[in-house]
């Protein structure tokens, strides 16, 4: 799962030089309610398949707000691009470990 | 006049640009997010299809491999016209079988509808105007 968000992000990070400082807030609280929701079924049935879930909502949560940020045409340097998907990724990273955010 | 000419041009390729950078958003960024997730919103809607008990569920499923091919191809045409309306409800139905059957519990069934919900938002961004 790790190296899948890091795959994704990889590649919005290479090939679209856009804004995603606002985008970092609202990806941070998504990631917050996946934490929250895979919480709530950890050891009951199905919990593998709620596991492949969140981490496909939090996929297309970073899609959506990447081709949000493109749409709005605000660009950035890149630095501050790799510090906003950087903090994504530690938050995703800490989620993994089964931390709370 | 060549001024007013060159600040068109520039407006011009300023507008292409951040036109690309959308493009290449949805491509490299929500395409494969989606490529990811299709394959558990397919299983429940085609589990939905299959619960229903339908006289003739050949558009439903029609419309879920018309869906996976556009996909593969990352073909964003096909996908602005993807019938999401028609393959939604079997998509809930599918998880709400799930449910009944007691193969989830209820807070995973909400992780699951989430999926749904989130896929439809991904591609309601390839409509036209989004």
């Amino acid at each position: 799962m790790k190296q899948e968000i890091t795959n994704v992000l990889n590649q919005l990070l290479d090939d679209t030089k856009v804004q995603i400082d606002t985008s970092r807030a609202e990806l941070a609280l998504y990631l917050a309610d996946s934490t929250t929701r895979l919480a709530n079924s950890v050891g009951q049935p199905g919990y593998a398949e709620a596991l492949i879930a969140e981490r496909d909502n939090v996929l297309l949560e970073a899609g959506i707000a990447a081709t949000d940020v493109a749409a709005t045409a605000d660009c950035v340097a890149r630095a501050r691009l790799i510090g906003g998907i950087q903090a994504v990724l530690g938050l995703g990273a800490h989620m993994l470990a089964g931390g709370a955010l | 006049m060549q001024a007013r000419n060159l600040i068109s041009i520039l407006a011009l390729a300023a507008l292409c640009t951040f036109g690309c950078l959308a493009v290449k958003a949805r491509e490299n960024a929500l395409l494969p997010a989606m490529r990811t997730a299709w394959v558990g919103v397919r299983g429940n809607i085609e589990l939905g299809i299959q619960d229903a008990h339908l006289d003739d569920p050949s558009a439903p499923l029609a419309a879920v491999g018309a869906l996976d091919s556009a996909l593969t191809a990352g073909d964003e045409l096909r996908l602005s016209v993807a019938p999401w309306e028609l393959l939604e409800p079997y998509g809930q139905r599918g998880i709400d079988s799930k449910l009944t059957r007691g193969d989830v519990t209820e807070p995973v069934a909400t992780s699951l509808r989430e999926r749904l919900r989130q896929f439809g938002r991904a591609l309601s961004k390839f409509k036209v105007g989004s």
